[in-house]
């Protein structure tokens, strides 16, 4: 009967669909995205740079040539698939000048400073080498330019490396020059520490550190606190503004919805009194029409969750350039408001229906 | 007799056509509201993101590279011929190399202004006093914080320690009257502290960095004697900070007291500023690649833009001796952000309209279906369908404006409370969005309604006369 009913009146039934369908697309939508905006803007504020700086306790310990003093902290990285990038420092002298040579890993180096303006490219094989603008305008360097680096230590070895960039980093990183490796195996660097960008902000960090006490290492990990504090504060402006639009989509939808479902009682005002007049009581007069809202509701939050998650698709694909993660608990979610809405919404058509007087209507008084 | 029956129609189902209003009114309010909370997102955003500090660094021209190892730096005082290029035979000395190597702190990203370990009378210093003027250059309004720093060292319990003055708050008086506060107070909100900011004019109360205090087991209220080249003081301690940096194992107090203590009158090392900046975009880019490929057009959009890069020139030109460096992975950690929240709620607001239109247009449609016989009734006496026509959408049209009107009113008012609650802040004048709201109403119940009326015209009248 609730299956004839609607196709019968299929242009209000359409209608009603329409508004349901919209609202419970805006509804999934924004579950999607509350759920995964948050992850999506982490992981690229996590791709912007590091929040957290690893060092030995103390230098003493490196120093005594302990060589297993990172191996915990870098079964914990690979264990977490975090991304990192351990610098070892050294000072030698190019063309007399004292400067500090920074050797890291390329990829991992590359991965950590995203921020940097590299003019030129980023060093790839051993013999080539980053300068930065500090020392690049102190001994007028320039990328293809070769430059000799002696080592301060009682060989004095000189090793040749040839610049493929110039690094604008605003920060320290542009008193130093980076090498893929050390020029020499047996040099010992004076310091070691490593950037890192650890998911999970604070408590994150938190979490890493214990394991590194547990595993009684060397190492400790420290927040870069603006980073972790503005990151912060960002998440919690979206979250709030996310909910805030979405208790207004929502207020708007119980409108919409209202309007659409008291005029279907309006424009079948005739068919409630013919079934009063043929002995429908007011009881199955409102579980009839609460089972046709039921049955809408859970067609449009199907119709919705696509509908939304497809909306959120292209919204972060705008956004975030990458494709969003569907949400299975917003589909539930959806559902839940949805019918919530219908059922509410419902009651007002209802009452209305009740409030039919048959013989009235039949006679389209 | 158009007017007539117009103003009959309405006048007789003032219930109906209130709701209507209602509805207009309820949908415009929340959309003006949602617009303005969207307009200001952009603007208050970039000051919340002044959370992540700085984004622009001071510090003297130099002619030297700073050699830092950690803690500790090459000092010019073993073999000053390294500084200048000179030496024979060059051999950097390391002080790590000569002290006792328990001595180091926890490292920071920004290790090479740890400790400058150099004999403060040998570096290079910038004047408290042109900070100020900072308030007064093309980008002031752009300046949002400034905090100089003197990086210096002295003794405590016999050991050297860093320590470091700054301004806590500051009061610059401006041009238009109105004083600006500024300060560390103010730009490291991101300092965890444990306990308080040293009070404003006690000269007796410090911060003291986590690892400083871990290392001399310094606890909050404490007191300890720093002595400095101009004797000595004795702070309490206010507050246990961390940062993550090399304040981490510094003792931290007020720029003036650190002077004094030091010797160094009107001098600061260094400078922290916190600027409103515009992400870099292509054209920026562009510059800095080939600043001579630029058209006059384009290099004058360029100038008055406030990217980063030209910001950091006008700060440099206003402090003589200064170098001032755009702190990259600020920046443009910033720029990152600012840029897709504008996209998140630019789309949000074009969300929010949508589904306010298509609400507005359902309750608009529905009361107009319900005046199906209405409309049956007109074409049996008469009517043409374009009189028919008129009439309902200029019914619906001024029902659109009178609740566009009232939406304009509350929704500025919503937008205010919303900027408010999120930002805790004053919202933006947006006048034009509350002049728009009455035509946005008259769009929106006029699109509304159209459908639902064609819809009505076409039925048959009879057939809607007999109620079927």
């Amino acid at each position: 009967m609730v299956r004839e009913s609607l196709l019968e009146n299929i242009r209000v039934t359409g209608w009603t669909l329409v508004a349901l369908t919209t609202s419970a697309a805006l509804v999934a939508m924004f579950v999607t995205m509350s759920f995964d905006l948050e992850r999506k803007m982490t992981r690229t504020l996590r791709k912007l740079g590091p929040n957290a700086v690893a060092s030995p306790h103390f230098l003493s310990a490196e120093r005594e040539g302990n060589l297993d003093l990172w191996k915990e902290f870098e079964d914990l990285v690979n264990r977490e698939n975090m991304a990192a990038a351990k610098l070892s420092l050294e000072v030698v002298t190019v063309r007399g000048k004292p400067i500090v040579l920074a050797m890291s890993d390329p990829g991992e180096l590359a991965r950590m400073t995203p921020y940097w303006f590299v003019s030129g490219d980023r060093a790839r094989a051993g013999s080539e080498c980053l300068v930065g603008k500090r020392v690049a305008r102190l001994l007028t360097l320039e990328p293809g330019m070769s430059i000799g680096v002696h080592s301060t230590s009682d060989s004095n070895e000189v090793t040749h490396y040839t610049i493929t960039g110039i690094i604008v980093s605003g920060d320290e990183h542009e008193d130093r020059i980076f090498v893929p490796q050390l020029p020499s195996p047996s040099l010992k660097p004076r310091l070691t520490y490593a950037l890192l960008s650890v998911p999970g902000g604070e408590e994150g960090i938190e979490r890493l550190n214990a394991a590194l006490h547990k595993a009684q290492s060397a190492i400790e990990i420290k927040p870069l606190r603006e980073i972790l504090h503005g990151e912060k504060s960002t998440l919690e402006k979206m979250d709030l503004l996310s909910s805030i639009a979405l208790l207004a989509v929502l207020v708007l939808t119980v409108l919409g919805v209202s309007s659409a479902l008291l005029s279907r009682v309006v424009e079948r005002r005739k068919e409630f009194a013919l079934l009063q007049a043929i002995g429908a009581t007011k009881r199955s007069l409102i579980g009839f029409l609460l089972l046709e809202g039921v049955v809408m509701g859970a067609a449009a939050s199907i119709g919705g969750f696509i509908l939304g998650t497809l909306i959120s698709e292209i919204m972060v694909r705008q956004i975030f350039h990458v494709s969003v993660t569907p949400q299975v608990i917003a589909f539930p979610i959806t559902c839940m408001i949805i019918l919530g809405v219908t059922l509410l919404t419902s009651s007002a058509g209802v009452i209305r229906a009740l409030k039919i007087e048959p013989a009235l209507a039949l006679r389209g008084e | 007799m158009f007017w007539r029956i117009l103003f009959d129609s309405i006048v007789r189902r003032k219930k109906r056509k209130g709701l209507a209003i209602l509805a207009v009114w309820i949908g415009i309010s929340l959309v003006v509201g949602l617009l303005m909370l969207s307009l200001d997102t952009g603007d208050k955003m970039n000051l919340e993101l002044r959370s992540f500090g700085a984004n622009i660094k001071v510090m003297p021209v130099s002619s030297s590279i700073p050699v830092t190892v950690g803690d500790y730096a090459l000092t010019p005082s073993m073999d000053s011929s390294y500084l200048t290029g000179r030496g024979a035979s060059p051999r950097p000395v390391i002080l790590s190399e000569a002290k006792d190597l328990r001595s180091f702190g926890p490292l920071g990203l920004r290790m090479s202004r740890l400790h400058p370990k150099i004999t403060p009378r040998r570096l290079s210093y910038l004047e408290e006093s042109d900070f100020p003027k900072l308030k007064e250059i093309f980008w002031r309004n752009n300046i949002m914080g400034i905090v100089p720093r003197l990086w210096t060292e002295g003794e405590v319990n016999g050991s050297t320690v860093p320590i470091l003055g700054l301004w806590l708050e500051r009061r610059i008086p401006t041009e238009t009257g109105e004083d600006f506060v500024t300060g560390a107070t103010q730009l490291y909100k991101h300092w965890s502290i444990r306990g308080s900011w040293p009070s404003r004019g006690d000269e007796r109360t410090c911060l003291m960095g986590v690892e400083l205090a871990r290392r001399f087991s310094v606890s909050l209220g404490d007191t300890l004697e720093v002595k400095g080249q101009r004797g000595s003081i004795r702070f309490q301690v206010s507050g246990i900070v961390s940062t993550g940096t090399q304040e981490d194992s510094s003792v931290i107090t007020s720029l003036d007291t650190v002077q004094r203590l030091t010797g160094l009158e009107g001098k600061v090392s260094e400078a922290d500023v916190s600027a409103l900046t515009t992400p870099e975009n292509k054209l920026a880019e562009k510059y800095r690649l080939s600043p001579q490929s630029l058209a006059p057009v384009e290099y004058e959009r360029w100038s008055c833009t406030p990217y980063p890069e030209n910001v950091a020139s006008g700060i440099q030109d206003a402090i003589p001796n200064s170098a001032a460096r755009v702190i990259r992975r600020v920046s443009e950690t910033q720029g990152a952000v600012l840029t897709r929240i504008k996209g998140l709620v630019f789309f949000l607001a074009i969300v929010t309209l949508i589904s306010c239109s298509l609400s507005i247009m359902g309750i608009l449609a529905s009361a107009v279906l319900e005046r199906r016989p209405e409309v049956a009734l007109l074409q049996a006496i008469g009517a043409e369908r374009s009189h028919v026509l008129t009439f309902f959408l200029v019914e619906v049209a001024l029902l659109g404006i009178v609740g566009g009107f009232l939406g304009g009113m509350t929704g500025s008012w919503i937008g205010q409370e919303l900027v408010q609650a999120i930002f805790a802040s004053k919202a933006n004048d947006h006048l034009a969005l509350v002049i728009l709201s009455p035509f946005l109403g008259l769009g929106v119940a006029s699109l509304g309604s159209l459908r639902p009326v064609l819809q009505a015209l076409g039925e048959d009248t009879a057939q809607v006369l007999h109620g079927n």
